[in-house]
């Protein structure tokens, strides 16, 4: 049986941590879509929520007879995290700002594990920078990246940038990313981003060997960004152009690579083909045979368009892998060239 | 509809989810995780205040044993 997506996996888990229960436990629901997986989390976290509401209210009510401290001793102590969550949404945000001064760290990361993200909105005005980003780190450190997605989208975009600025390790963000459920939210977060963490985490995606999840991320994200990485991957070095082309091919990811190469400008993309056509046989052997599964003939010509500016071994290399196609995959490649109105590339690669 | 798929609307009652996908067995087990869940939260919050509440000065345990319960 084929192995679920990303997104049905991240649904699931998503889900176990709403139930308390291991993800292996909810693998019976991994037929149901996507949108209807996120829909019955946040209906059970709703469920719960509502299930002790009367009594929990109770709690916050009462938390406000005693000092803060010796309520977040006993909130520490005797009620735990999973309680002390569920009173997150009922507590007023400005209090619950006092308790987070006296609670250690590694309780709130285990109180934030358990909190719905959708009551947090006015509590994190409350809350220092540097105390959130301690939060995060404690996170990071137990290997949670989910709890830090889960977030996203209900925080402001500023307040995840100040949290990613206190967290060195860029494949943890790139794992954290990868657990989004809207990637939609990310982008305002990726345009806060400085271009030099843009090539952090693209090196970071390379030397984790990440390409699955930071090609299904970037492909998702909005136009602007994914130039701006494409472009990041070629701006790098020509070494990280080779290691992505191998990543493509040892994933197979071809089809999400070509996507990000029709985001490159004409000199990036010569930059790429100087790369791309030097790389050893098999693997231009590899990308033609995607190019002609995933019919992506258009990149080609894209690359090839400015067959007469490529650096001169490239051209003769561009010429060679034209005359070695099959007949079949030539009509592609002229097909391609007409549709975007290049009808003499052909005849322009092959010098003729 | 059939009683495991009841069962699981019973519980969840909020909101235009479809589980049509689902047979009437994984309905019914998804409701025993739903209700397990419950359980578990109810014990763990009787189990915290009772904690909590010892540990409160004895003065205050009155009132707030008014506003929990």
């Amino acid at each position: 049986m084929a192995e679920p997506s990303i997104e049905t996996q991240t649904a699931l888990t998503k889900l176990a941590r709403a139930l308390e229960i291991p993800v292996a436990d909810v693998v019976f629901l991994d037929h149901l879509a996507v949108e209807d997986l996120r829909t019955l989390q946040w209906n059970i976290s709703d469920v719960l929520g509502a299930a002790n509401r009367r009594r929990l209210q109770g709690v916050a009510n009462a938390s406000k007879l005693i000092p803060v401290g010796l309520a977040a001793t006993i909130g520490e102590k005797w009620f735990g995290p999973v309680l002390c969550a569920q009173l997150v949404g009922l507590i007023e945000p400005a209090r619950g700002g006092q308790f987070a001064k006296q609670l250690s760290v590694p309780f709130m990361a285990d109180i934030t594990r358990r909190t719905d993200p959708r009551v947090v909105s006015e509590l994190v005005n409350h809350l220092s920078v540097r105390t959130m980003q301690k939060i995060a780190i404690a996170l990071l450190d137990d290997g949670d990246y989910l709890t830090l997605s889960h977030f996203v989208g209900h925080l402001p975009p500023e307040t995840i940038g100040s949290i990613l600025d206190a967290i060195d390790d860029n494949a943890a963000v790139v794992r954290i990313a990868r657990f989004v459920d809207d990637v939609s939210n990310l982008n305002p977060v990726v345009a806060l981003l400085p271009d030099s963490r843009i090539v952090a985490l693209v090196e970071a995606v390379d030397e984790a060997d990440l390409w699955v999840d930071g090609l299904h991320l970037f492909s998702q994200l909005e136009e602007t960004q994914i130039t701006r990485i494409a472009t990041t991957i070629v701006d790098t070095n020509d070494g990280m152009i080779a290691s992505a082309l191998q990543a493509f091919d040892r994933h197979d990811l071809w089809q999400q690579g070509f996507a990000l190469v029709d985001h490159l400008d004409a000199a990036h993309l010569a930059t790429f083909a100087d790369v791309l056509l030097v790389v050893n046989d098999d693997l231009i052997a590899a990308a033609v045979d995607a190019i002609d599964t995933h019919n992506a003939w258009p990149t080609l010509v894209r690359i090839a368009r400015s067959v007469e500016h490529l650096a001169p071994n490239v051209q003769a290399r561009l010429r060679s892998l034209v005359e070695s196609l099959p007949a079949a995959r030539v009509d592609g490649f002229r097909a391609a060239s007409t549709q975007l109105g290049y009808p003499d590339l052909l005849s322009r690669v092959l010098g003729t | 509809m059939t009683d495991g798929h009841d069962r699981l609307q019973g519980l969840l009652d909020r909101g235009p989810i479809s589980f049509a996908g689902l047979t009437d067995a994984q309905a019914d087990q998804l409701a025993d995780l739903v209700e397990a869940a419950k359980v578990r939260q109810r014990e763990q919050l009787k189990a915290a205040v009772d904690g909590g509440l010892n540990n409160i000065p004895r003065l205050l345990r009155g009132p707030i044993k008014k506003l929990v319960f």
